[in-house]
């Protein structure tokens, strides 16, 4: 295995913030399921994998992440109109408020 | 002699006006302290951080106590704790730097922390 277990929480850390940054409900909420999906695919697959595919599948997490911090970037700074569904504090951004 | 005087009679109630001043100064009920520790009690991180769990679907919600560990008795591995990490991070309002996400691995370690963050809301 080429990277440590640290590694690999601290690179999926940066993922999920980095999907956190979108400003854009759809792309925000999109970013955050792929990535959680694609981890625990890997995290599954894990036994069974070569030591080369455990370094590509961390290499194209790697690249995916620079993507994601760059289009979260343009992303916020073309900031369009909040969807209906956020425009409720119930269930804005993400953070529960309903039972409080 | 005479401007003397009337210098000096100007002078004087300036004088004791400054004095009146010195002698009662404006502090007093009005003092608040801005940099006063939030009101989050105990009792309502834990509340807040049971709901965020109880949110998350992996989570075994039998053994959801302030004691429970993450990994033994809620069942998550360890990607699912940096999930909940995270969502605790959002619920608070708060950004939790890496090395100190990392040491939280039970319940009460995250109210203990949240418990701590003087910015936590």
């Amino acid at each position: 295995m080429s990277a440590t277990r640290t590694e690999i929480l601290k690179l999926y850390r940066a993922s999920l913030r980095a999907a956190r940054g979108f400003e854009t409900y759809n792309f925000r909420k999109y970013f955050y399921r792929r990535t959680r999906d694609r981890f625990h695919d890997t995290l599954g697959r894990g036994s069974s994998m070569s030591a080369q595919e455990a370094s590509q599948a961390l290499e194209s997490a790697r690249a995916d992440l620079d993507v994601m911090q760059r289009q979260a970037l343009v992303n916020r700074l073309f900031a369009h109109n909040r969807t209906v569904l956020e425009a409720d504090p119930q269930y804005a951004s993400g953070a529960r408020r309903a039972n409080l | 002699m005479f401007r003397l005087a009337a210098s000096m009679r100007t002078a004087a109630p300036r004088f004791s006006a400054a004095l009146v001043r010195q002698q009662t100064p404006k502090v007093s009920a009005s003092l608040r302290w801005y940099s006063a520790a939030g009101a989050l009690s105990r009792d309502s991180i834990q509340e807040r951080i049971f709901q965020v769990l109880q949110d998350f679907d992996k989570v075994n919600q039998e053994k959801l106590t302030p004691v429970a560990t993450f990994t033994k008795d809620l069942g998550l591995d360890s990607l699912d704790t940096v999930e909940v990490v995270m969502a605790i991070e959002e619920e608070f309002s708060v950004e939790i730097p890496d090395d100190e996400a990392d040491k939280i691995t039970t319940v009460k370690e995250a109210i203990d922390y949240i418990s701590h963050r003087q910015d936590a809301h």
